[in-house]
Order: C-alpha cells, then structure tokens, then sequence
C-alpha cells in the first residue's frame, strides 16, 4: 500500500530541512570550486587566445607584447550594438605595424560567429581565424579542420580588392566561394570580416593613439 | 483518488528510464573523434559516478524519501558543474574537446542515482560493482567508437594524446591526415560506425555457440 506521506500535499519539516541543507551544500560545494578554479580558467583561456593569435601573426612582424597592447572600442555603426571589439595592436620599432581584431559576426545561422582578423597597417588582411561558432556540425569543417583553406581566400584581402560587390559568397555575386551549398554561414563570416576592415580604416588613428587598457 | 500506484512524482523520475542512456548516447557519440578524447570521456564519467555514489550513499541516512529525488537531482549536477569547472581548470584540451557535451555527462550520475533511488539499501561493494560494470560498458564503447573513428578518419591512433591524456604515449600513424575519411570523423560517422558495432555485436550473439540460456 502506498504511504500516504509520499504525496505533495504537504511536506513534512524534515523534508524541508533537508532539501534547504542540500541546496546550501551544493551552493557553497559549487562557488567554493568556483573561487578554487577561477584564476586557473582565466590563465587558460588567455594562453587559448595568446597561441590563436601567434598563430595569425608571424612572430617576426612585431616586438611589442601584443597580448598587454590591447584596447576595446564600441563601433555600433561598423560592427552592430552590444559588439564591442578588442584590438591588440602590432609595433616594431615603436610604429605601428598592423593589428589584431576579436570581434563577433553577428548574423551567424546559430547565433554570433566570433572572429579574430589580422589586419596589416595598411588595411589588408594578413589572416581570419574562427575562434567560436555554433553553425550546424559539420558546416564548420570547412574552416575548422586542418587541410580546409578557405579561410585562407581572405590573405591580402582589403576593402578595395575586391570591392564592396565582390566581398559576397558567389551565389550572391561575390567572389568568395560558398561552401557545400551552405551560404548563411560563409556570408556571415565575409560581411563579418568587411565590416571589421571598415571598422580598422575609419579607426585606425584612435586605434593607434588610445593608450592601451590596464591589464 | 488514494490508489495503490507510485506517487506522480515517481513516475516522471521512472517513467524515462529507457531515455536516459540514450543521451549518454549523445556524449558518446559526439565526443569521441579520437581515442584519447573516448578515453577523456570515460574517465570523466568513471570519476563522476563514483563521487555521486559517494555522497548519495552518505546522505542517504539525512534525506527523506518525499525529496530524495529532488536532492539527488541537486547533487548529481552540482558534482558535474563541478567536474565541468575542475576539467576547465586542470584539463583545457579535453574541456574543450568535450565542449558542450561535458554538461549532458550527468546523465550518468543520475542513472546511478535512479538505481539506488529504486534499490532498497544495497551494500557499498554492490553499488560499486554496479558503477563499476556500467563504466566498464561505456570505456569500452568509447574506446572501440573512439579509436576507429580516428583510424579511418586521421588516419591515426593517439595523435592528440599528449595534449588530452598527457601521456607519452607514441601516437601510431597509419596514413597521411589528408588521405582520411572525413565522414569519420564527423557526426554522421559516429552514428555509422556505432551502428556497424551494433551489428556486429548481434552477428557474434547469433552465431555464437551458446551455453543453456533462458533467452532466445
């Protein structure tokens, strides 16, 4: 026979009791591993960004510390609201050399596609890398495994080559290529990398005279 | 209405039962594009069901059985957000190739969690024979799913172990990484190859010979 304490009706103190200790346990279990873990994960993640950026950027091309040289400005008219962008600039010799953009694609087919744009002094591509994405599995490969060179079509790539017209998927009249008949995707990725091109020629001079974030 | 059946809240926590490992399915398949990740994944989950055996058997005594299953549900996924936040401290390689299919993980606590819940109290050495048995299952699986995978699709075997596992152990290259089976190495590939296994397993069951069992 079924007890009839079992029901919802009313749960009896114990019960309440047990439930608030184990939901404070599980809290405190949870942000004490939180406090333990943070500075680990920041650390991770940084030397994540540091070796996807030295992978962009020839180390021979600057000799600041790109990772420190690094500020964040809001360009809503280039890049859309709520995508601030953060530049990490390229010096040798003290001149500025080039930069490195982190930004967000915003249109995306699962949502923002963040994107990291190595851009040389004079606004010319110098290398596009994808750092996170939630396309459809599988349309990522053309740009996420080792042996796909699209996003390779973007070197040397400026706002003026091709122009305005030609920074479109072929289907729309551009001269990137679509890939495996996905076209939201690749269309992201291309507006998202012209508007960060616009975006470094309209900020160049801000970007190279704002004195960098305190780390 | 007071009948003899299960309260309504036993019967959403059995009800799916026959759901849950189907999305143990899901990491299974999703995460192992290579062996060390298969074996990142087994570990994780070894390491996962044991902690949940731990405390559910400590606390078994303090809980009451009208929120046991509310408490468990509570502890099973603060030990996997916390395995979560461990892996993405101590293992980055791996907590990235786990991605998002580290969180369904807790799957696995919570079948546990539901046998116990069902057994009247069973001994530690049971329970841990249970956990025991179920990992071995999943190790298994992911290692055959994990390593064929990265055969027919890298070409390889290990290559990214000293990243995953951090071992040194020689990775074993069969072919070059472009002449791969992409397919392989994609979800589709997952579902292929798994579907192969099973088929497998069935062949060897029929043509087996057989002691004196009850099953057809």
């Amino acid at each position: 026979m079924a007890k009839p304490d079992t029901s919802f009706s009313r749960p009896s103190s114990s019960a309440v009791v047990a439930s608030v200790a184990v939901v404070t346990l599980a809290c405190l279990a949870l942000y004490c591993t939180w406090r333990f873990t943070a500075s680990r994960i920041e650390h991770n993640e940084h030397a994540w960004l540091a070796a996807q950026i030295n992978m962009l950027v020839p180390a021979a091309s600057h000799d600041n510390d790109l990772l420190d040289d690094r500020i964040t400005l809001d360009a809503p008219e280039y890049l859309g609201d709520n995508n601030s962008a953060t530049v990490y600039r390229l010096r040798r010799n003290g001149l500025p050399a080039g930069a490195v953009i982190h930004c967000l694609a915003p249109d995306g087919y699962g949502g923002p596609i963040e994107l990291l744009v190595a851009v040389t002094y004079d606004g010319e591509v110098s290398g596009v890398n994808i750092l996170a994405h939630h396309e459809t599995p599988g349309i990522g490969n053309a740009f996420e495994f080792p042996g796909s060179h699209w996003l390779d079509s973007f070197r040397g790539r400026s706002l003026h080559n091709p122009d305005t017209a030609g920074w479109n998927v072929r289907k729309d009249g551009g001269m990137f290529e679509q890939f495996t008949s996905a076209t939201i995707t690749p269309r992201a990725i291309i507006k998202g990398v012209q508007h960060v091109l616009d975006f470094y020629q309209h900020y160049r001079e801000r970007i190279f005279t704002t004195a960098s974030m305190q780390p | 209405m007071n009948t003899p059946s299960t309260p309504s809240l036993d019967i959403t926590w059995r009800q799916p039962a026959f759901l849950l490992p189907l999305f143990c399915l899901c990491p299974l398949l999703a995460a192992t594009t290579s062996l060390a990740i298969g074996i990142g994944l087994a570990a994780v989950l070894c390491i996962t069901t044991i902690i949940t055996m731990l405390v559910t058997q400590t606390t078994r005594a303090f809980i009451p059985d009208s929120t046991r299953s509310f408490a468990w549900l509570m502890i099973c996924s603060s030990i996997t957000a916390i395995i979560e936040l461990s892996l993405h401290a101590w293992n980055y390689h791996l907590f990235r190739a786990l991605d998002l299919f580290l969180p369904l993980t807790v799957i696995a606590p919570l079948l546990i969690a539901r046998t116990e819940m069902q057994a009247e109290q069973t001994s530690a050495a049971t329970l841990a024979m249970r956990a025991v048995k179920m990992n071995a299952g999943f190790l298994l699986a992911a290692i055959v799913v994990g390593s064929a995978r990265e055969l027919i699709g890298d070409g390889a075997l290990f290559s990214d172990a000293a990243a995953i596992l951090g071992t040194s152990a020689p990775s074993i290259v069969l072919f070059p990484k472009n002449m791969g089976f992409l397919l392989a190495v994609l979800a589709p590939g997952a579902f292929i190859g798994l579907g192969l296994g099973v088929a497998l397993y069935n062949w060897l069951w029929i043509h087996m010979p057989r002691k004196k069992t009850g099953h057809a």
